[in-house]
């Protein structure tokens, strides 16, 4: 079951390289953006992921942080591409 | 008066978010959390809460909540995934047709919980985007929504497709009866 | 016998949840512009988040551990699924007012057509790349120049 969640956990790393990859070369700031909020979320499965393997659940609690910095910094950098902060 | 009782109620909301994040009854983890929560609440409650303070306390209301995000919701986001799914598969993006729409929305969802839920159900299912909320002039409300394919130009035929079996669930929840300025 | 079962099951709905990881990776790096990119990333955060806590939180129930640990993976799937259309929608209204274009142009624009002027803003952070580049046509010149060597 172990070795499942450790699977599980490189496949969506993987995923993230390819994000990294939409962000460095995205043509606006607006799909950069784009790409990290996803990023955040695809990392924060990941550290889920990752704690149920190693059976160390407080990645789970480092999972709910990232999880919140995202959401902060894609609405005031969004706000911040508006011209409004 | 008014202010304590929006106090009261985001202290409670916020003290039970900490007992489900911290999972202990120890008297030492309470009185931290009660201490927390009591400032959290002091600062916040003027943003959470604007009308009547203990509209969220409604069992019956929670419970066709509960019944909504389980059943309803959930179905209309897996159909949406699977379509979503077959664009990005099929890879024949330049035969899409974005678009900006219009759509009305029930008059009997007035309150900020009702349209605030209608709006981020139809951000949840992949494919349709809320860009703004505005209301016409009979005070009905209006969502601007993106859409990644406009299959129907016609205005309320849009929005029987894009939202129609959501909002009818959740005008049960939110709804009240048009003309009576209830709970405010 | 049961473990075997809630062994398969978990291992289903991870796959559901890498897939459609999948779909939202594959959309942002391939879909032609950025409207298209933030539609298909919804599936990242819907689907694929929801399948893979209530596949921790199966384990978590058949192996013994804590309802602590239960509990907070579905504070960690409702939180996801609550702020994610509010930063969403941000991101879009953004794109769209600072005058992001669409691959092919809207076939219907309601928000332009009833806001007229209002709808985009001039007022923006989004500075074309050649703002930035201070090692293009500068520093060639330079080069050339000689005064750098």
């Amino acid at each position: 079951m172990n070795t499942l969640f450790l699977i599980g956990a490189i496949c969506y790393v993987v995923l993230a390289l390819g994000l990294i990859y939409r962000i460095a070369r995205g043509p606006s700031a607006a799909d950069r953006l784009v790409a990290a909020d996803s990023l955040d979320l695809i990392t924060s499965t990941a550290l889920v992921l990752y704690a149920l393997s190693c059976g160390r659940m407080i990645y789970l609690d480092i999972a709910l942080v990232v999880a919140i910095l995202g959401f902060i910094s894609t609405v005031f950098i969004s706000r911040y591409l508006e011209g409004r902060v | 008066m008014k202010k304590i009782s929006a106090w009261l109620s985001t202290f409670i909301l916020c003290f039970l978010f900490w007992e489900l994040l911290v999972w202990s009854a120890n008297p030492r983890e309470l009185l931290l959390g009660a201490l927390v929560s009591a400032g959290a609440a002091a600062l916040s409650s003027r943003f959470l809460i604007h009308e009547s303070a203990w509209y969220l306390y409604n069992p019956v209301r929670l419970l066709l909540l509960l019944i909504y995000c389980l059943f309803v919701f959930m179905r209309e986001l897996i159909a949406a995934n699977n379509q979503m799914a077959k664009i990005v598969l099929s890879g024949h993006y330049d035969r899409l047709s974005p678009g900006v729409i219009r759509v009305p929305g029930d008059g009997r969802i007035r309150s900020e919980y009702g349209l605030a839920m209608v709006a981020n159900s139809i951000t949840l299912t992949p494919g349709t985007i809320t860009m703004d909320v505005a209301e016409d002039d009979q005070g009905n409300p209006v969502y601007y929504v993106q859409w990644i394919d406009v299959a129907e130009t016609d205005r309320g035929k849009a929005g029987e497709i894009i939202k129609g079996r959501m909002e009818r669930a959740i005008a049960r929840i939110w709804g009240e009866k048009p003309g009576k300025e209830a709970d405010r | 016998m049961m473990s075997t079962v809630m062994t398969a099951i978990i291992a289903v709905l991870l796959i559901i949840g890498a897939f459609f990881a999948l779909i939202g990776t594959m959309g942002i790096l391939r879909m032609p512009d950025v409207f298209g990119r933030m539609q298909a990333s919804t599936c990242i955060a819907t689907l694929s988040t929801i399948c893979v806590n209530l596949a921790g939180i199966l384990y978590v129930i058949t192996a013994g551990l804590s309802a602590g640990t239960a509990v907070k993976l579905v504070i960690l799937a409702v939180f996801v699924l609550v702020t994610n259309p509010i930063s969403n929608h941000a991101l879009c209204k953004a794109a769209y007012r600072i005058g992001c274009k669409p691959a092919e142009p809207f076939c219907v624009d309601d928000l332009a057509a009833d806001f007229g002027e209002e709808a985009h803003t001039h007022n923006t952070a989004d500075l074309p790349d050649s703002a930035f580049d201070v090692s293009g046509a500068d520093a060639s010149q330079q080069a050339e120049e000689g005064e750098l060597q």
